[in-house]
């Protein structure tokens, strides 16, 4: 019977927000605030899987050969074809197997360290993820230090504590550090921007992104003011919006990425979103009534909410990759042109298989699952044209600060153990 | 001396162009053999990758350019490099399958031990008057909001119930409580315990219970004053979201899986408070030279006038024991005239 009185207390807090109570209307401002910061990590994810041409020009540029490595397989080297028109394909080399024996020691040392570790996890798993994907004979490569993670994720994770620990009790001064961190997060998220490009290199070059913190906060306050007067209709808008300003911002070498995709192009996925996953929550009540009532037990309870949470998990995912795709299918950089070639089906198959495995198996099935994502995102991507002509110089400087980055890492998966 | 030669792609560090070229140590040197990148370096002035499964190692030379070169035992070797202890964990099937052993081991001691434990000792340090000032908040937004109106009963007859809770369970143990009336057709026939010190008690239970039995459901709650599951829940709450949100992530899709994960651990916690506050109820009871199966006829009496109540199911994700493992506990030596009044 005293439960309820939790749930009263709740009300009176802010944390409601974070146990996704999305109908509320501050949650409904924020979701507008941190949803487009969380989705902008698809596009970095997508952003290493991509350049180089496999047919080589060798006789424009007899210097710039591929060359297989490791177990990669050989990539032919065209040398009577025509430039400009090589298609490259990114090739991912992890194993399942494999990444599951690193992942199991990064938890476990993670635990047993109280956290301190995961810095170094992080790293690794970056680094696995990273140096694991090839693209024409060459890996890419992860430089995020530990330490600077680990100062990051330690400054982020104690504001967040104290603010939840003090939103608990509504007082002014919870409130204060509430709305200080929600100013603080387009700064976070430039910074984090900023971090997660640099410490991504390919060929010894390093991928950049030169946008200014002035600009993200001009954007959120634009895309927040927008969102609120359109009663949220604007959110798909601000979301491409979002993406376009990583994209526009980023650089590899001293060549610069462009992205012509438009946000209208945003809408129908986004409709077709809402009207899936309120059809499938309609139906999910009704099954929940009939089954709850036949069975009335553990089985029923935990059938209906496994539902629930796979239809959100597997249309969010879903969502987010054909956002990725339109905006991809747009950018260029230098003469190569990107090329996603994913479909509604086979993402829908590969995230059902993923999160159906994921829950048959407590979740053991996790590091086997995020290896067959990367290889279903690199086979469904290319990079047409010819790698030889991309005169990409190394201009971008290390940044150390992994603040940024660790503070918006709390708003998706990254920052998980 | 013949020294060994590996294959390996050449990157300067500055364009975006590789190369295959010859790489040889010799003399404590890396060194490239290559026409168009005649560069050597002394091995210990390299920045090696560090290894990680079959990734292929990048030497980085002292100018910044590099050679990836397919990871081997030779040049390991070469490179004059031990294996890692991290190497060794993470290469062995064996200690995987411990390492998921022991992580399950540390989540239930987690669960069962050291959250309980930790929530308490901080809910601990939580002043009775801090409470206080939650439970006027809790109490104000619960009568702000439509689960609620304010009780039929007169003002005489609220006191007189009030007389009689003192006179049955003792003014010691009621003096703290703040009593407070409500008719509700959300909660039906029920008794909510408030952080602070305040009982809600509905019309609906006043009217369905006799004075004893409702004796009996206001000393359960005050089990949970007593027992200060409020606070404690609360806290364990905490404690649990910020766990799995750390292991399952924020945001998305990871929301809803931390939330379901979060209700299965909470109600488990749930039912031992409710437990608890049973167990508190009957020893109140006795004290005061009640039959503590009045608890029991109470309960049923509930259950039936809610057949879909907290207690009607045993799933995992309830919040009470089922009422028939509650009153087998409680009742179990009732005469069966009481429990089935």
């Amino acid at each position: 019977m005293w439960e309820a009185s939790v749930e009263g207390l709740q009300q009176s807090s802010m944390n409601l927000c974070m146990k996704g109570n999305r109908g509320y209307p501050i949650c409904r401002t924020l979701g507008a605030i941190c949803g487009p910061m969380r989705q902008l990590r698809h596009i970095f994810f997508a952003r290493y899987q991509i350049h180089q041409s496999a047919n080589m020009n060798a006789s424009a540029f007899p210097d710039t050969t591929p060359i297989p490595l490791g177990t990669s397989p050989a990539i032919p080297e065209n040398r009577a074809g025509p430039a400009n028109h090589g298609v490259a394909k990114p090739v991912f080399h992890g194993s399942g197997g494999e990444y599951f024996k690193i992942w199991i020691v990064n938890l476990v040392l993670s635990v047993l360290t109280l956290g301190i570790y995961s810095a170094w996890a992080k790293v690794r798993a970056q680094q696995y993820f990273h140096s694991n994907t090839e693209l024409a004979g060459s890996r890419f490569a992860y430089h995020g230090r530990p330490r600077s993670i680990l100062i990051g994720r330690g400054l982020v994770a104690g504001l967040l504590l104290t603010a939840v620990a003090l939103a608990q009790f509504s007082s002014p001064i919870a409130i204060g550090l509430f709305a200080g961190g929600i100013v603080l997060i387009p700064w976070l998220a430039a910074g984090s921007m900023r971090f997660r490009a640099a410490m991504v290199s390919w060929r010894g070059v390093r991928f950049s992104w030169n946008g200014s913190t002035g600009r993200v906060y001009l954007l959120t306050l634009k895309v927040v003011c927008l969102t609120v007067i359109t009663l949220g209709i604007y959110y798909f808008a601000g979301h491409h919006r979002f993406k376009r300003l990583l994209i526009d911002n980023l650089y590899f070498g001293d060549t610069a990425f462009e992205a012509t995709s438009t946000s209208a192009s945003f809408f129908g996925p986004y409709w077709i979103f809402g009207l899936v996953t309120t059809f499938a929550s309609k139906l999910i009540d009704v099954i929940s009534k009939w089954q709850v009532e036949s069975l009335g037990d553990n089985a029923a309870t935990l059938a209906v909410s496994g539902l629930s949470i796979g239809v959100f998990y597997v249309s969010f995912k879903v969502l987010s990759a054909v956002l990725s795709k339109i905006v991809q299918n747009k950018t260029t950089l230098g003469n190569l042109h990107l090329q996603n070639t994913s479909t509604v089906s086979g993402l829908i198959s590969l995230y059902a298989a993923n999160a159906l495995l994921i829950a048959l198996t407590l979740g053991l099935y996790w590091p086997w699952a995020s290896v067959r994502e990367m290889e279903y995102r690199a086979a469904n991507f290319e990079v047409l044209g010819d790698i030889g002509r991309l005169q990409a110089s190394n201009t971008s400087a290390e940044v150390n600060a992994a603040i940024g980055q660790e503070a918006a890492g709390l708003f998706d998966f990254d920052v998980s153990f | 001396m013949s020294a060994i030669i590996f294959k390996g792609e050449y990157c300067d560090g500055v364009s975006a162009s590789a190369h295959t070229v010859d790489v040889a140590f010799a003399d404590g040197s890396f060194i490239i053999q290559d026409a168009r990148f005649p560069k050597s370096a002394p091995v210990h002035a390299l920045k090696v990758s560090a290894r990680l499964g079959r990734l292929p190692r990048t030497l980085t030379m002292p100018d910044g350019s590099q050679v990836v070169v397919p990871d081997s035992i030779m040049l390991s070797q070469q490179l004059q490099e031990g294996t890692s202890y991290l190497r060794k964990l993470e290469a062995n099937t064996v200690y995987a399958v411990a390492g998921v052993i022991l992580l399950v081991a540390c989540a239930w001691a987690f669960y069962v031990m050291l959250l309980p434990w930790l929530s308490d000792t901080v809910a601990r340090a939580i002043s009775i008057e801090m409470e206080e000032k939650l439970s006027d908040g809790s109490l104000k937004d619960m009568d702000a909001s439509n689960v609620w109106k304010s009780s039929a009963l007169t003002d005489a007859q609220q006191r007189s119930i009030r007389q009689r809770l003192d006179a049955q369970l003792g003014s010691a143990a009621m003096k703290p409580v703040h009593l407070q009336f409500r008719d509700s057709a959300v909660f039906g026939a029920n008794a909510l315990a408030l952080p602070g010190s305040n009982i809600v008690i509905t019309d609906k239970l006043v009217e369905i219970l006799n004075p004893d039995e409702l004796a009996a459901v206001v000393a359960h709650e005050l089990g949970h004053l007593h027992h200060r599951h409020n606070v404690r829940m609360l806290i364990r709450q905490i404690g649990l979201s910020g766990v799995l949100n750390l292991f399952m992530g924020f945001g998305g899709a990871s929301d809803s899986i931390v939330g379901a994960t979060q209700a299965l651990g909470q109600a488990k916690y749930s039912r031992e408070f409710e437990t608890e506050a049973d167990a508190y109820s009957m020893q109140l009871m006795r004290a005061a030279h009640m039959s503590p199966c009045l608890l029991a006829s109470a309960l049923l009496k509930l259950e039936k006038a809610m057949p879909a109540g907290p207690g009607s199911q045993a799933t995992w994700f309830a919040s009470h024991p089922t009422t028939q493992l509650r009153i087998y506990y409680v009742g179990g030596s009732c005469p069966s005239s009481t429990v089935s009044d």
